[in-house]
């Protein structure tokens, strides 16, 4: 009786992934490649930029991310609080209107009070979040909650169905069987067919290395699974570049520390289920959070601290061969002493958006065209 | 989604419960096979672990610890309570040693994958059929054919996934978590160094050898 109520229990996943089908596999999804959706080119080359935020006194932002509204709107998220991991750090929003080139007034979107009510859980602090589109008109917010320090991270996700107006409650995600310890956030994920997409996040408690969550959000509760992407302790934060359907490049901050460091660089070949070893490119990385996205042309936008110790200057640079060679394109930000740091990029239509740390005080907003990208002189050469 | 909502509580109210008898015993406050009052205890183990406190309740404060307690852990604290409150073990403590050792040893294997300090990614096997679950199918026929009372555990396991009774999607989170590994290794340990006699007050050791299937 027992070795057939073993049997038949182990029938049930063998059925459901082998036989039935009722549970997509990772190897059933595709990426949804942009290459061929060449955006509108705008008749003038168009370079602006502004603050998302304005400076509080003894108030520190960090963080930023940028998604799509819906209805010719950007939103972006940062957190903000008296220092990094305080347990007044909360997370803030404001959305900018692409046809008045405004940012609103930014709300509190999420405090850990309010959190701790949602999860039920005690929730000590908040971190990173990451807000994206899943071109399905939803917007996930994907945020870290603490009960001590950043090695205490675990990733929770709120749902907007109005462009972020409103939002559901928190759930908490389980990533891992130790304390569920411990995963975060810092970049975009990159959507797949049937509504799913792919996150990159990174773990640092024992080791730092980098993961991807592939989020089923087309069911009623979403589900998710984690696989490793690196096995070094030093690859952090990873950004994911589609190359087509299957292929993924993938971008990582260089935890290692000390002397010259340089941005590592993996690929993958079936929609990020398993990775190549890590390698060196030769952009210099001081241990600091990046962004990149590839261009309709092929070609691969970056904005990087471009610098071996400080992150006191952040430059756009431009890759033709796939990650290889890299020209700078324009310096973003240079000052000696101060802090650039943690761009997000994002492509909109013909605009490319980069929200970044501006100083440690406020959320700077820099947007241009494909138009003033093509103007530039390095651009072509 | 109810049934993870109200299944997650089930380990805190059991381990308040388990730490609730321990005290009774240790000062003599409960005599066994008095029903009376174990529903007493029953009841201010449900007031402590339900009742929330400043917003949160204490089963809340578990789940903040460790969101996702396996059935392996709500497993173990079954087998811890049982002699206290009916007075006879679940588990010989032999069969308690196979399944905390069995506990260790996973929980070791499974986190040093999943830390980063092996390169197997041993934890992506749980999400969906994969030669992880052939092999836990033939330790579950193992333990049908040797440590009979554990194969309930083992089935439990399987069932519990199935059902999808817990937070998690992958079935390691079934077998195993955090607190179970520290558990059992303080079970471990108390076994190792604690005198015979005293197994047997604490309830852990079989009172009753015939229970327990002859070894083969």
């Amino acid at each position: 009786m027992a070795v057939l109520a073993a049997v038949l229990l182990y029938a049930i996943p063998f059925y459901q992934h082998d036989i039935s089908g009722t549970q997509a596999g990772w190897q059933d999804f595709k990426i949804i490649h942009l290459n061929g959706e060449r955006p509108q080119a705008s008749r003038k080359p168009f370079f602006a930029e502004n603050f998302v935020n304005q400076a509080r006194p003894g108030v520190m932002c960090h963080v930023s991310s940028i998604a799509a509204a819906g209805d010719n709107r950007l939103i972006c998220t940062w957190y903000a609080g008296s220092r990094e991991a305080a347990t007044d750090v909360a997370l803030y929003h404001a959305f900018y209107e692409e046809k008045t080139g405004a940012w609103s007034e930014p709300q509190v979107l999420l405090d850990r009070h309010q959190a701790s009510t949602e999860l039920r859980r005690w929730v000590g602090r908040l971190g990173n979040a990451v807000v994206l589109n899943d071109n399905h008109g939803r917007l996930w917010l994907f945020y870290a909650s603490m009960l001590g320090g950043w090695s205490t991270a675990s990733l929770n996700y709120k749902e907007s169905r109005d462009g972020g107006l409103t939002w559901s409650g928190s759930q908490r995600m389980i990533l891992s069987p130790f304390f569920n310890l411990t995963t975060n956030v810092k970049n975009n994920g990159v959507s797949l067919s049937r509504g799913a997409y792919l996150l990159p996040v990174y773990q640092e408690f024992l080791r730092k290395f980098s993961q991807v969550v592939l989020f089923r959000s087309d069911q009623v509760v979403p589900s998710y699974e984690i696989r490793r992407m690196t096995h070094t302790g030093k690859a952090l934060q990873p950004v994911l570049i589609p190359q087509n359907e299957t292929d993924l490049l993938a971008f990582f901050r260089n935890a290692a520390g000390g002397g010259q460091s340089f941005i590592l660089k993996a690929d993958s070949h079936d929609v990020g289920r398993t990775w190549s070893r890590v390698s060196d490119t030769s952009l210099p990385n001081p241990n600091s959070g990046f962004d990149m996205v590839r261009l309709p042309d092929g070609a691969l936008l970056g904005v990087i601290n471009h610098d071996f110790q400080e992150r006191s200057d952040l430059t756009l640079v431009l890759s033709r061969d796939g990650g290889r060679h890299w020209k700078t394109l324009k310096i973003l930000e240079k000052a000696p002493g101060k802090e650039y740091s943690y761009p997000f990029l994002l492509r909109s239509g013909s605009n490319y958006h980069v929200t970044y740390t501006f100083e440690r005080t406020r959320i700077k907003h820099v947007v241009f065209n494909e138009a003033w990208l093509k103007a530039n002189k390095t651009y072509d050469n | 989604m109810i049934i993870k909502a109200y299944f997650q509580n089930l380990f805190p109210f059991l381990f308040i419960t388990w730490v609730l008898y321990v005290i009774c015993f240790r000062f003599n406050l409960i005599k066994p096979k008095k029903m009376a009052r174990e529903i007493v205890v029953l009841y201010i183990s449900a007031f402590i672990t339900f009742v929330p406190f400043f917003g949160l309740s204490l089963a809340d404060l578990f789940l903040s610890v460790n969101p996702n307690y396996s059935i392996g852990s709500v497993a173990l604290m079954l087998v811890l309570l049982w002699p206290k409150i009916l007075d006879k073990p679940l588990l010989s403590t032999r069969h308690l040693l196979i399944f905390c050792s069995w506990n260790v040893v996973i929980s070791l294997t499974l986190f040093s994958s999943t830390l980063g300090l092996m390169p197997y990614d041993l934890y992506a096997l749980g999400y969906s059929f994969s030669w992880w679950f052939i092999a836990m199918a033939l330790l579950t026929l193992l333990a049908i054919w040797s440590w009979y009372p554990l194969s309930f555990i083992f089935l439990a396991y399987i069932a519990a996934f199935n059902l999808k009774v817990l937070p998690s999607y992958n079935f390691f989170d079934y077998i195993t978590d955090g607190f179970l590994f520290i558990m059992s290794a303080g079970v471990l340990l108390f076994l190792a160094f604690q005198p015979k006699n005293s197994i047997e007050a604490e309830g852990l050791r079989s009172q009753a050898p015939a229970a327990s299937p002859p070894t083969p």
